[in-house]
């Protein structure tokens, strides 16, 4: 084990409504990998202590000023939060609904006021004005409002200029267009025609239907969303300003607002400080971190590149703040009526101050008082072996390859690892790693326009023969894995993973080459294993996979794969939605739910809703530009051009790519999926939604977005993840996006096998580390390879039963067992002991895996026989469990009390038979067991399959 | 080290306070006091059969007779009429069947015979059990809305279990035993099984106390609490018959009533193939529609065993019912797209309530939304009026219910 060097990760928490900073150390072979951070314990600790530096605690214990809280204006205000408030913020805003958690109230309560007045509740904004918010927020903050009334001062005004008289002007704001956002009611139902989307799944045809379903996600998001809606928002009319004479003057607006902040000192304001550009930085947390992260590092969706939007000319330097400003005001979704504008005053103008500032000072405003660090210590290296050689090739390590990576380290490893992802059974983990996303699952794509009666060569005079029958199923599935094709020949191939997007050309093996009727262009490898060798059609390896071009068609790598586009489907009122909701959710790392803001009507009159209406072309300014460019493909997947394209009826989006601003010249002779694809790979959040989908692949754990992580817990995994993530991500784009780099790079994690957390609270070490109950598949895998030869059955077909998924009804895998779960770990574990004791004494003594220089005749009671029986431990501890110990370890000395006493049991109650009947899928043999050995044997094998070790990595 | 004694020893430990969320999870899940089963008839059953008998009058359009049996051999319990042994397979005594589930079942029961079904197809796509267009099985509703922190909330037989993914839902199909998971051990001695458990027991004492890492420990402690629990699935043995499960829907039927027993479940799916009888329709609903009553009988009778009889609610149903003639091939029914619905329940205020909304010839009815009885002024009942009733006696999370809205404009009441 190493101690490697720290690194300080800079995208760490810098403010102080995270409650923490993290300072990680991970101790093991992979790259250098360090966090952040501090326990800070709770928020009002943190906040007393910014307090306490920064500025003179003028504030008032809260029991000496409740007495001169307006009891009836408290009152008051707890009814009308009950009836506005409670469903979602919870009783006494302890957060509640499952869907939003408690209102965040550091910020001033001005702008609580004014956020609350102007956007809540959610569906009907205008069922509080400004009376009812400062009602509601003096019930929230009684000790707030009790020292604003011991000393009347305090309500002083918080931000920059224009806001000073804070309540009054946000009421301005808000008055205008609050309207919009009623009909909002309807969010649940309606959710956009995106929304569709999902439910596309069952019933894919009925885009508006709405229903649904979407909804899981979708509907909740929806709700969530509220809150924050106070955005900013598409609608650009303001926008003229004056992008150059603001930028000097909102420079100094900021740097006066900073000021005026912070002298302020207002009892009311406890958390200001230098970093705390109140007004922009709630108004970034409310509307825009849901996608960019709190600190712009980064959440559902990238963070805020200012560069790029320098080099867009977006912005006329990395300072430009007006032009920032702009930019938000004019592109960024969310509901309209708070953020209408761009000039100093106006939300999109404070959060582009805030995010500025916070890119500038970010590492001043890190708090590193009293930090403890977070270590992480990786297991022996010949563990990690043994969890990545089962995880990528479904095996156990040679001793040959625990040796030399027990000799060589690191460098054996990543050789080691090299090897591992040139097996035939890596590609089936990696397929099943990127399906659980995709959910393609055995699913039949539409042959449509392609070869799918090829099979019937094989046929004798017009009827099925066992061989056409085999070549009918091999091209099916060959075919309807034509994006694992892919995705295999690219990482077999070490091209760069971009080209999921923008491989102009697929992916075919000789059968579904054969379907494409692009089997002639290609030459493929020899099949030795084919159950048919007379056959000539079947003598090719099915495992050998070619790139190929067909003919007139526009390939954009795995969208316009057929059984993509066939599963997303469309329809004339879905426009492609749902395909593009897809593209953001897989290959942004960005769910479009996200996005603050409500959807009208569904049946609206005007057909060009979703680009006039503010409140629609928030989410729809974004998704629609990506729905267009899959116009050239029908709802089955085939190519197939429309005619004429709703955008060139002005009743939707042109092709385009929100992310960089730009649209789709349609005379440049481009395909516009391969355009918008290009652009998308370019993206970073590309490589994240790769990252994201290896690590959790890999370590079975979600990976959060900002959005998810509610719990302080979580907030505290979601940084450390993000830093983690962060980190790999840099080295994946480094490697030129070689995702078996990426592969290797997480594995030589300490995260991946850890040994040892420590310096954080249990609560956040309680999270840190990739540990899972194996997938169906997965144990079904190592069940096998503890038999060394033979087929288990059950658990796969038992495969929901045992937390698996179906891809269809079933889309989420169980992560934690559940009483069906652990009686079958305890069934099969006995029935594999069965196998796995039988097979082994069957076979040469050279040969055995566990059971070398012992016959069924050694009774294990015979002290003589001990030593013996303790190598045999050691091995089966090794194999099943991947630890090396020695043979007075006081692991093998339980087990092999065990074997002891089960037999020592077994011989003086044998009342249930001499015979041993283990029936398992591979065929038993009765066998007089009349000294109860085999028996013993078994549960000894059994009490280490069963065992966490076993059914864990 | 018994099982008791084993969370005992957890609870006492600081193991317990190391893996919060896990080793909480399903103690502090606090127990369902009401269960909710689905008793699903597969592929569309023939109510003139059971619990909307027409008898032997020809049909108007020349059709034929509805059913081959005398209109004066139905039967009557209460409001209720039930079909007779259809005629030609007497000896499989579906008319008694029919006759003795009325009988037991008459005062809590509610019978809708007549709404629009609403099903596009069979298996995922029918909605007789609730997940139509794609919405979670009512089965799954009930599991997230009352014991929706369990992993054994819902377990299904068959039929629709579409969850929506709000619950986990253990599926178990016609090839899983149950019975080898209740019991593993087949080949070991008593003794020598026991010793086995008891150092497993030890050796997952040991592993809690040694992991050096929270994460792995929390996942450790949360493997244990459900191994080890009392609502563990070795747990229902002894609420099982001591002869075993039986085959077939009996044995559906006594797993759910020792689960429900044990605490471990809250709603499941029992399932009956067979109705879609295209062809030899009297023969097969005959032999499933036998296996059905039977099957409730079962749940009853092990409810009773388990004294939780009163705090069941049974809710039958099938993605349609058969065509009111027969077809010109081998005496066969086709699909037709009204529904028949049952529901039995002691929270049911609607006992003995029977709605008839079909006519003589099974034709829709409208219905008067507030007498429910049949009116030309009235409305067409549909599977959503219906499942809305249900979600309101069932007490579905009303969040639930507007995340999986029914889209229907009335609210009509039929249970409560």
């Amino acid at each position: 084990m190493m101690l490697l060097s720290r690194l300080q990760l800079a995208s760490f928490v810098k403010g102080k409504a995270l409650p923490l900073v993290v300072a990680l150390t991970l101790t093991g072979c992979g790259p250098d990998y360090k966090g952040a951070i501090e326990d800070t314990q709770d928020k009002s600790e943190v906040v007393s202590d910014t307090n306490g530096n920064d500025q003179p605690n003028t504030d008032q214990s809260p029991q000496e000023c409740v007495s001169v809280v307006n009891q009836a204006q408290h009152k008051k205000g707890e009814s009308l939060y009950v009836a506005q408030c409670l469903d979602c913020h919870g009783v006494e805003n302890k957060g509640g609904a499952g869907t939003f958690g408690a209102f965040d109230l550091e910020s001033s309560n001005a702008f609580l006021i004014k956020v609350t007045a102007e956007t809540m509740p959610l569906a009907a904004s205008e069922k509080c004005d400004t009376d009812c918010a400062e009602d509601i927020i003096y019930y929230l903050k009684p000790e707030v409002v009790s020292s604003t009334q011991c000393s009347d001062d305090n309500e002083t005004p918080v931000n920059d200029g224009n806001d000073t008289s804070n309540d009054d002007s946000s009421n301005d704001d808000s008055s205008n267009d609050d309207s919009s956002n009623d009909d909002s009611s309807n969010d649940d139902s309606s959710n956009d025609d995106s929304s569709n989307d999902d439910s596309s799944n069952d019933d894919s045809s009925n885009d508006d239907s709405s229903n649904d379903d979407s909804s899981n996600d979708d509907s909740s998001n929806d709700d969530s969303s509220n809150d924050d809606s106070s955005n900013d928002d598409s609608s650009n009319d303001d926008s003229s300003n004056d992008d150059s004479s603001n930028d000097d003057s909102s420079n100094d607006d900021s740097s006066n607002d900073d000021s005026s902040n912070d002298d302020t000192s207002n009892t009311d304001m406890p958390d200001v400080d230098q970093c705390d550009m109140v007004t922009g930085k709630a108004y970034w947390e409310q509307t825009c971190a849901f996608c960019h992260g709190k600190t712009n590092q980064g959440g559902a969706s990238r963070s805020v590149d200012m560069q790029r939007l320098v080099s867009q000319k977006t912005m006329k330097s990395a300072d430009d703040v007006a032009g920032l400003a702009k930019y938000i005001n004019d592109y960024m979704p969310g509901t309209p009526s708070l953020c209408m504008g761009d000039e100093p005053g106006t939300c999109a103008y404070d959060s582009a101050l805030y995010i500025m500032k916070l890119e500038s000072d970010g590492d001043s405003c890190e708090q590193d008082n009293g930090s403890q660090s977070l270590q992480i210590e990786q297991k022996p290296m010949s563990s990690v072996l043994y969890k990545a050689t089962f995880s990528l090739a479904g095996r156990f390590p040679t001793d040959a390859e625990v040796q030399a990576v027990e000799k060589n380290g690191i460098s054996a490893l990543d050789n080691k690892l090299d090897q591992l992802m040139q097996e035939e059974p890596f590609f089936v983990r990696l397929k099943e790693i990127y399906n659980d996303m995709l959910l393609l699952g055995p699913r039949s794509a539409d042959m449509g326009g392609f070869d799918e009666n090829w099979y019937k060569t094989l046929q004798d005079n017009g009827s099925d023969t066992d061989a056409s029958r085999f070549a009918r199923n091999l091209a099916r599935d060959a075919f309807d894995d034509e994006a694992f094709h892919l995705i295999r020949y690219i990482v077999e191939n070490n091209r760069p993973f971009t080209e999921l997007l923008t491989a102009d050309y697929t992916a075919v093996n000789p059968y579904s080459a054969h379907i494409m009727r692009v089997h002639d262009q290609l030459s493929f490898r020899n099949w030795s294993e084919t159950p048919f060798p007379e056959e000539s059609a079947l003598r090719e390896d099915p495992n050998h996979i070619q790139k190929v071009k067909l003919p007139d068609y526009a390939h954009a790598g795995i969208l316009t794969t057929r059984l993509f586009l066939d599963e997303s489907g469309t329809s004339g009122v879905n426009r492609n939605r749902h395909r593009s909701y897809l593209v953001f959710e897989h290959f942004l790392n960005f769910n479009l739910f996200s996005i603050p803001g409500t959807r009208p009507m569904a049946d609206s009159p005007s057909k060009s809703e979703t680009m006039d209406n503010p409140t629609c072309s928030g989410c729809h300014n974004i998704m629609d530009p990506v729905a267009s460019a899959f116009q050239n493909y029908n709802d089955k997947g085939h190519f197939a051009k429309p005619s004429r394209w709703y955008s060139e009826k002005g009743e939707m989006q042109p092709t385009g790519f929100a992310a960089t601003g730009e649209v789709f010249d349609p005379e440049s002779g481009e395909d516009p999926l391969q355009w918008v694809a290009q652009r998308i790979a370019k993206d970073p959040a590309f490589a994240e939604a790769t990252v994201k989908r290896i690590a959790e692949g890999l370590t079975g754990q979600k990976m959060l977005r900002d959005v998810e992580a509610i719990l302080d817990e979580d907030k505290a995994l979601y940084e450390l993840q993000q830093s983690l993530l962060g980190v790999w991500k840099t080295a994946f784009i480094n490697s030129n996006y070689n995702l078996k780099s990426l592969i290797k790079t997480i594995i030589k994690s300490p995260y991946y096998s850890p040994e040892s957390v420590s310096g954080v609270s249990n609560k956040v070490a309680d999270k840190i580390g990739a540990v899972r109950m194996l997938t169906p598949e997965m144990v079904t895998r190592k069940y096998e390879a503890a038999m060394g030869e033979g087929v288990i059955e059950g658990v796969l077909e038992n495969n929901i039963l045992y937390g698996g998924i179906d891809y269809e009804s079933v889309t989420t895998r169980l992560l934690e067992p559940n009483g069906f779960i652990t009686a079958m770990q305890e069934t099969y574990a006995n029935k594999v002991a069965c196998d796995l004791v039988k097979n082994d004494f069957d076979r040469d003594n050279n040969d055995r895996l566990y059971f070398a220089n012992l016959s069924l005749d050694d009774s294990p009671s015979d002290s003589g026989n001990e030593a013996k029986v303790r190598q045999a431990i050691q091995k089966l501890i090794w194999l099943l469990w991947g630890e090396k110990v020695g043979e007075n370890d006081a692991q093998v000395t339980q087990a092999y009390n065990l074997i002891k006493d089960v037999h020592a049991a077994g011989m003086a109650d044998n009342a249930k038979s001499n015979n041993i009947d283990c029936t398992t899928d591979n065929g038993r043999i009765r066998r007089d067991d009349s000294d109860y050995v085999e028996r013993s044997w078994n549960l000894l094998a059994s009490f280490l399959l069963s065992d966490f070790k076993f059914l864990y990595e | 080290m018994k099982r008791r004694d084993f969370i005992q020893l957890l609870s006492a430990s600081s193991m317990m306070c190391a893996a919060p969320i896990g080793l909480s999870r399903a103690q502090a899940a606090e127990r369902p006091d009401h269960f909710f089963v689905t008793v699903y008839a597969n592929g569309g059953w023939d109510t003139t059969s059971f619990c909307d008998p027409k008898g032997n009058a020809n049909r108007s359009d020349g059709n034929g007779p509805v059913n081959t049996y005398k209109t004066s051999d139905i039967g009557s319990v209460g409001n209720f009429k039930y079909a007779p042994s259809l005629v030609g397979f007497e000896e499989d005594g579906l008319g008694p069947k029919n006759k003795a589930f009325f009988e037991k079942h008459y005062r809590n029961m509610t019978v809708i015979n007549g709404f629009e079904s609403l099903s596009s197809g069979h298996s995922i796509k029918a909605a007789g059990s609730g997940n139509m267009n794609g919405l979670p099985s009512l089965s799954a509703l009930y599991a997230a809305s009352h014991f929706a922190e369990s992993g054994t909330s819902y377990v299904s037989f068959g039929g629709n279990s579409d969850t929506r993914n709000l619950v986990p839902v253990s599926k178990i199909g016609r090839s899983t035993k149950v019975s080898d998971f209740i019991n593993p051990n087949t080949v070991q001695s008593e003794s020598a099984y026991n010793v086995f458990s008891q150092y497993r027991q030890e050796r997952q004492a040991q592993l809690l106390k040694e992991e050096a890492t929270a994460v792995r420990k929390g996942a450790m402690g949360r493997l244990f609490n459900v191994a080890n629990s009392e609502t563990s699935l070795g747990a229902l043995e002894s609420l099982l018959p001591s002869a075993g499960i039986q085959n077939g829907i009996n044995g559906q039927a006594e797993f759910a009533a020792a689960a429900f027993a044990a605490g471990m479940t809250a709603s499941v799916d029992l399932q009956v193939e067979g109705f879609d009888t295209h062809s030899n329709n009297d023969k097969y609903q005959t032999s499933n529609l036998g296996k059905m009553l039977d099957g409730v009988a079962t749940l009853y009778a092990e409810a009773e065993r388990h004294g939780i009889a009163d705090r069941m609610t049974v809710y039958m149903c099938s993605e349609w019912i058969r065509t009111p003639f027969y077809n010109d091939e081998k005496d066969g029914k086709d699909d037709y797209g009204l529904g028949s619905a049952i529901l039995i329940s002691p929270k049911n205020r609607n006992g003995n309530g029977l709605i008839q909304l079909t006519d003589p010839e099974v034709n829709l009815l409208k219905a008067n939304k507030n007498t429910l009885e049949a009116s030309d002024d009235g409305i067409e009942l549909s599977q959503h009026h219906v499942h809305r009733s249900l979600r309101r006696l069932l007490n579905i999370n009303e969040q639930l219910t507007t995340q999986f809205a029914l889209d229907v404009e009335d609210d009509v009441e039929f249970f409560l």
